[in-house]
């Protein structure tokens, strides 16, 4: 009863000063819609480095090779590894090497992987999963990953450039991990295409069953045929060197959030400190009534608190509205990787938690220097 | 007025110290960020654009065979430079930003400063190497040392300055790149004269193969960090809501500050004091607060920004606090100063001395 008495009061006083609440509730929830845009954009570069779940694929590509774009391979290199595995592990081995044509494409306003690969192998080996269509065949078909498709609005049959040449789309894929946009080509489009013989940027290599991987991808890299200029990664490691690309950027994003939280600290310092300076007859008259300074200081903090509350709420409608409007007006990616924007329920949470404990901080901050004025000094402040 | 302003203000120093922080912590977003956007445009806007720039289109990264340049040369163009221009490392933190040269011409393309050392010429030994100063710093080397490149060693043979992006870059020959990448017959791209020959946007030629575009020197590589220009419009526009919070939080205190002091106020009005004497109060103390944010937050800036060095696909982007950076930062600054104070200096303005008195 008395919290909800305490609260009845606090919210009357609050919409009695309706234009300074109004300010310090405005200017709260500008920062916390701050706070959460870049605490979107850190979510979708975390998740940016999310993977797929580890597989047994091995990946070979040129040596010292940032991207893959620029490795060159050959089939007579994939033959000879095959044999060389064959001479250590027996027959079979080397269970499928896949040869894969690699480029980072410009497609309408976005950045693609484009992958040209014989589909029936690569299939098995990349976990795809064909959700719509089928598979492309001809020279001038492609299939899209699911992120691709929805961001340019495509459906089976969509038509669309790529370096020059108007390609159909015949399917619509699905692989877990990263949210990629990418496009998939038979092997030999591919070489038409990019005026390819025998040369490719990488291959999938999957040993038998029976051949732990980690093992397999050391034995290999000492083979005279790779020697230097040729290097095996597990698949989930060569993904973790992409990731590294936004650990610039992340952080950024937490020095941003760190200036917010501080804003809201001197803010919140501000209106507090206002609050006691304003209200000191008032808050002499309810000292000389019987309320102690631990009733006083709790009724204060929870003017406080429901000030940074309703701020948050509106910074949450703000960040929320900005994000889908933000989404529609750009392609969010990074070299082929989508980017997406979200907050989750955990995120939004930590935030509330954030804002309230920084507001109670500048609060606390403030209620400290004036705790100890006389009674007579708070009636004589005005 | 304005030593009033001053002197009530310094009595709640510490209120005023916690509003200079909240404008020192926008203040110092802002200035970095467009530190590093000034940075950006400066670096990628300088290469000279002389000559069109033939690839692949669409493509990031391709390459074309030399039989190109014997066609571009068929078709009418009056030089036709090869170059190649890739990525090594294994990790974006060493990656090395490679390009290779036909070192015959290449100086025709662009003028260099050579700061140390000699530079690339037909009678170069094989695997030298001439480094940006950016690259140069950052690897510590200088010429006659050694450094790996996709593990081969190459002798520097000069550090060379362009104020452009290709600072950040090692040159080797063609052929060298030819052989370190594997590629053989291949290069990404050949640069042709702009005289008229060929225009920007696709190329047509019957002679040439499909799928070849001319664009303007460096415009690929403009085009390659628009992925990350929807970022730094984000950043922007956060570091604008936190700018706009600093406005609302300004005038928030300098509203309640002069409401407290209502009754001095109404007693300096009701001896002669105009209304506008409200304002000067109001701006006295609102300059005081941003002057000690903008120090405060300049300060911040310069100390964190030396230590802030974005690398983005082996580019160095430091932040460049120009003096238009400063000046436009500061014209930011005193707009939400203008606009924190405007707001109480107009409502306070509504009242006469005795409705001063009464409330």
């Amino acid at each position: 009863m008395k919290l909800l008495a305490a609260l009845h009061y606090l919210l009357i006083d609050l919409l009695y000063e309706w234009g300074r609440s109004l300010l310090t509730v405005g200017s709260l929830a500008l920062i916390a819609c701050a706070y959460l845009l870049i605490t979107s954009l850190s979510v979708a570069f975390q998740s940016f480095g999310e993977q797929a779940p580890p597989t047994t694929n091995l990946l070979l590509i040129s040596s010292d090779v940032l991207d893959p774009v620029d490795s060159t391979l050959t089939l007579d290199l994939l033959d000879n590894l095959r044999r060389y595995a064959e001479q250590a592990y027996g027959p079979g081995a080397l269970q499928a090497a896949v040869p894969i044509i690699f480029r980072h494409m410009r497609v309408e306003d976005s950045v693609v992987q484009l992958f040209a690969v014989p589909l029936d192998q690569a299939a098995s080996l990349k976990e795809l999963q064909l959700v719509e269509g089928r598979w492309p065949e001809g020279a001038h078909q492609a299939a899209a990953s699911r992120w691709l498709a929805q961001q340019h609005g495509w459906q089976i049959g969509s038509r669309f450039e790529v370096y020059a040449r108007t390609f159909t789309l015949t399917g619509i894929l699905d692989s877990p991990g990263r949210k990629t946009l990418s496009l998939w080509m038979p092997y030999t489009a591919g070489q038409e295409m990019f005026d390819l013989r025998d040369k490719f940027q990488m291959a999938f290599l999957r040993m038998r069953s029976d051949i732990e991987p980690q093992e397999a991808r050391s034995f290999l890299e000492q083979s005279p045929l790779l020697s230097d200029q040729y290097a095996i990664y597990l698949e989930e490691q060569l993904n973790e060197r992409y990731t590294q690309v936004t650990r610039t950027l992340l952080a950024l994003t937490s020095m941003i959030n760190l200036v917010a939280l501080l804003v809201i600290t001197f803010g919140a310092y501000n209106a507090a400190w206002l609050t006691l300076a304003e209200r000191s007859p008032e808050i002499a008259l309810l000292q000389v009534l019987g309320f102690s300074q631990g009733n006083l200081r709790a009724l204060l903090t929870m003017r406080l608190l429901l000030l940074s509350l309703f701020s948050y709420v509106a910074g949450l409608g703000l960040a929320a509205w900005s994000i889908s409007r933000l989404k529609n007006a750009s392609s969010w990616s990074i070299q082929g990787v989508q980017l997406a924007l979200q907050l989750p329920l955990l995120q939004v949470l930590l935030g509330v938690a954030l804002m309230t404990t920084f507001c109670l901080l500048g609060a606390w901050m403030s209620g400290r220097e004036q705790r100890s004025t006389e009674l007579a000094a708070l009636v004589r402040y005005h | 007025m304005l030593r009033f302003g001053v002197q009530d203000l310094l009595k709640q120093w510490k209120l005023g110290l916690a509003m200079s922080l909240v404008l020192a912590t926008s203040f110092l977003g802002y200035l970095g960020l467009q530190a590093y956007q000034s940075s950006l445009a400066s670096t990628f806007q300088t290469l000279p654009s002389d000559y069109l720039q033939v690839h692949q289109f669409g493509s990031i990264g391709g390459r074309i065979p030399t039989s190109v340049g014997t066609q571009l040369r068929k078709s009418g163009a009056s030089q036709a430079i090869a170059e190649i221009h890739t990525l090594v490392g294994t990790s974006p933190q060493d990656a090395v930003l490679l390009r290779g040269v036909d070192t015959a011409a290449y100086l025709q393309l662009q003028r260099i400063e050579m700061l140390q050392g000699q530079s690339l010429h037909p009678g170069s030994p094989q695997r030298s190497v001439m480094l940006g100063w950016r690259l140069a710093q950052r690897l510590s080397a200088a010429p006659g040392e050694r450094v790996s490149l996709r593990g081969r060693t190459f002798l520097v043979t000069g550090v060379f300055r362009t104020h452009t992006f290709v600072d950040n870059e090692a040159w080797i020959s063609l052929q060298d790149a030819q052989k370190l990448l594997g590629w053989e017959e291949m290069v990404t791209s050949y640069l042709v004269p702009d005289e008229g020959v060929f225009q920007v946007g696709m190329l047509q030629q019957a002679e040439l193969p499909q799928g070849l575009v001319a664009l303007p020197r460096g415009e690929t590589i403009r085009s390659g960090f628009e992925e990350y220009r929807a970022l730094l419009d984000l950043f922007a526009a956060v570091i604008q809501f936190i700018g706009a919070a600093a406005m609302l939080i300004l005038t928030n205190v300098l509203l309640r500050l002069a409401w407290l002091h209502r009754y001095e106020m109404a007693v300096l009005r009701a001896a002669g004091f105009p209304r506008r004497a409200f304002a000067y109060y109001l701006a006295s103390q609102a300059v005081c607060i941003t002057l000690a944010g903008v120090l405060l937050g300049a300060i911040g800036a310069l100390v964190i920004g030396r230590g802030m060095d974005l690398w983005i696909n082996g580019y160095q982007i430091q932040p460049v606090f120009s003096a238009p950076v400063l000046a436009n930062s500061l014209m930011w600054a005193t707009a939400l100063t203008g606009l924190g104070s405007v707001l109480p200096a107009i409502w306070l303005g509504r009242y006469s001395p005795a409705q001063l008195l009464r409330v």
